[in-house]
């Protein structure tokens, strides 16, 4: 089964790189204009006390009519830095003796109090009001208009930039995940390809950096992989060959005495000897089964959609017959349109091997049961005598079997035959707790795994 | 028949030869893989027989080449590789019967012959008559005598399997694979018993055998009289 990541490494973290990006930026721009503001502020306060100690000096020096005079002067005068000033002379009461507006901000004279205020014309200042006598009010401000404007020309050039910045992080970030996701892809393209049967080469001229390396690593495992899996193939299919090839000798030469002779006695030996001859070539192909079977574990070449139960359907149409011949109750429970991804001979005699164990073991009046169900699950149980504990631990092993119950013979290395196989499929079979009999479960890994975790 | 043998071990050879002979079949031996694609691209066989493990080339690329150049005379591969896997891959390769050594000779000789008639298109008939049988193909029905036998629908391809290699040995390999698609021999009495059952089901009510066994290879169906 292809494996599919369900997102992109690179990607994530391309995509928290432009995220802690953005966030710096916006703390930075936070931080940037807070303290602008503040040297605004204090800038705005300092204007207004200098200009208030002197208007203080001035009444106390020259008394009311001076300031008055001196008040009319400085409102006319224009400021360079544009901080257009305000002055308001009152008297308790509400009397506005100097000044354009038409009421007194709220600013208590009493605690020499300053801050930012509109006046009353909508006019937006930063003022300080004082007492000067115990009925004279003295209110100075200044107009913070140019430094709101400053503040917002640094925040838009810093947002502009900020922006910038974002958009060359992502554009460097994107193409950056693009290019390490494709030289990832191609490596792991390498495997699968192998998976399915090819040999893939990947470029191994001159690693540039670790990716380079892991590729070249990675191709010289896959080149291993296949030289081994030829190798196996070579030495299973030359092992059999030059074992089968002077059995089938022997054999023929068996056959040609067998006919020659008249003789009941000898026929008989002739046949023990051929059926002796059978029984290794069995024997040989098992074994062989078994390592070709654990060899390809992983290997997707080969398998297709296997509707599991029409196989199954099929092989108890074969073996219902000879359960009922050995006097065993066969009963199923075969869920439809079971599918599994696989090679449909191995299946075949995964479920055979299984059946043919139960047959054997059962005796006459038993019952054997198989069900099929979604997964998919696949379990084979019978009211035998089981298998013997001290048997148990190693009943998937080769060459371990135990006494059948009506004389028929093994070579043990069926259920290690069908483990192997099940491995093939990615799945897994257990031999279970049960009070009577065995029982045989097969199914996927992920599926004992949840087993596993919800128990 | 007239057969090509493509086979280096020459002692495998001498012992098909001489039984094919026995049977009066002619036989044309090759002991290399270019030679026999050679002779079969240019003179006729009924059936190819061919070693799957050759010197000079593997025995698949034998088929795929014949297949190629329209040479389309069934194809017998008799190898040392007997695991079902190699006969999956000797099918999926374009051979039409895959037999492992060491073999039964009634076997080999068997699915020669069913080679040779399926070659000559003798399967494709819609009803069958051998003898007191008939096997009505759509109609999936069975006669004995005129008198219709009741078979499951296992039972019928069974039966009509035997209809189709009437006379002939059919067997247990034979069975399996073409009946239960089997490429494995289960090591237990499966086809004995299924045999069995069809047997009785065909002799109920009458004297003579339907089927007899050919000891240590596999069943014949009889003519029923």
């Amino acid at each position: 089964m292809p494996i599919e990541p369900s997102g992109s490494l690179v990607k994530r973290w391309v995509r928290a790189a432009i995220g802690i990006t953005v966030i710096a930026l916006g703390l930075l721009l936070a931080v940037t204009i807070m303290q602008s503001w503040r040297a605004s502020e204090s800038a705005l306060s300092q204007a207004v006390d200098t200009d208030m100690a002197g208007l203080v000096d001035i009444y106390a020096s020259g008394g009311l009519d001076e300031l008055k005079l001196r008040l009319g002067d400085r409102t006319a005068l224009a400021t360079l830095d544009g901080r257009q000033p305000h002055y308001m002379l009152g008297q308790v009461g509400d009397q506005i003796i100097v000044g354009d507006q038409g009421g007194w901000p709220p600013l208590s004279p009493t605690n020499s109090e300053e801050g930012f205020v509109t006046l009353t014309d909508g006019t937006n200042v930063y003022a300080r009001a004082t007492r000067l006598a115990p009925e004279l009010d003295l209110l100075v401000a200044r107009e913070y208009a140019p430094d709101t404007a400053a503040i917002q020309r640094l925040a838009a050039i810093f947002l502009a930039t900020a922006g910038a910045i974002v958009l060359v992080v992502s554009l460097l970030g994107w193409s950056v995940a693009k290019r390490l996701s494709k030289r990832i892809t191609t490596i792991s393209g390498a495997f699968r390809e192998a998976e399915l049967g090819g040999e893939p080469v990947l470029d191994q001229s001159a690693p540039r950096d670790e990716i380079d390396v892991l590729a070249a690593h990675s191709s010289r495992a896959i080149a291993r992989c296949a030289a081994l899996a030829r190798t196996h193939r070579h030495m299973t299919d030359h092992i059999a060959h030059e074992i089968r090839t002077p059995l089938t000798h022997l054999e023929n030469r068996l056959v040609s005495w067998q006919r020659a002779t008249d003789n009941p006695a000898e026929r008989e030996t002739f046949e023990r000897g051929r059926q002796d001859i059978r029984s290794v070539v069995t024997m040989l192909d098992s074994l062989l089964d078994i390592a070709a079977s654990e060899a390809r574990v992983g290997d997707c070449t080969g398998l297709k959609d296997v509707n599991l139960s029409a196989l199954a359907e099929s092989l108890v149409e074969l073996y219902e017959g000879s359960a009922e011949e050995a006097g065993i109750t066969f009963r199923t429970q075969i869920a439809p349109g079971v599918v599994l991804r696989g090679e449909q001979m191995q299946l075949t005699r995964l479920l055979s091997n299984l059946l043919d164990n139960a047959l054997k073991y059962v005796p006459r009046g038993g019952e054997v049961r198989l069900v099929i169900g979604a997964g998919p699950v696949i379990a084979v149980s019978d009211n035998g005598p089981g298998i013997e504990a001290a048997l148990r631990p190693f009943v998937f092993d080769r060459f371990r079997s135990g006494t059948p119950s009506q004389g028929t013979t093994s070579h043990g290395l069926g259920l290690a035959l069908a483990r192997a196989i099940a491995l093939r499929h990615d799945m897994r079979i257990a031999l279970m707790d049960s009070d009577k009999g065995a029982h045989f479960v097969i199914k996927p890994h992920a599926l004992w795994d949840q087993e596993g975790d919800s128990a | 028949m007239k057969l090509l043998y493509i086979e280096d071990n020459a002692d495998a050879a001498a012992d098909v030869t001489a039984l094919l002979a026995r049977a009066g079949s002619q036989v044309v031996w090759e002991k290399e893989g270019s030679a026999g694609l050679r002779r079969a691209a240019f003179e006729p066989f009924d059936v190819i027989i061919l070693d799957r493990m050759l010197p000079d080339m593997d025995g698949l690329q034998i088929v795929e080449r014949l297949r190629s150049s329209g040479v389309d005379a069934p194809v017998l591969m008799l190898s040392a590789l007997g695991r079902s896997s190699n006969r999956v891959e000797g099918l999926d390769a374009g051979v039409d019967d895959y037999l492992a050594k060491p073999y039964e000779p009634e076997e080999l000789m068997a699915r020669l012959k069913a080679l040779a008639r399926r070659s000559e298109g003798r399967s494709h008939s819609a009803i069958f008559i051998y003898g007191q049988f008939e096997c009505h193909v759509k109609a999936r029905t069975a006669f004995r005598q005129n008198q219709h036998i009741a078979l499951s629908p296992k039972e019928f391809e069974l039966f009509r399997y035997f209809m189709e290699n009437a006379g002939e040995t059919v067997t247990r390999d034979m069975l399996l694979r073409d009946v239960w698609g089997m490429n494995f021999d289960p090591q237990t009495n499966v086809v004995d018993v299924n045999i069995g059952r069809l047997r009785r089901k065909l002799e109920q009510g009458f004297e003579k055998p339907a089927l007899e066994t050919i000891w240590g290879s596999g069943y014949r169906l009889t003519q029923g009289h």
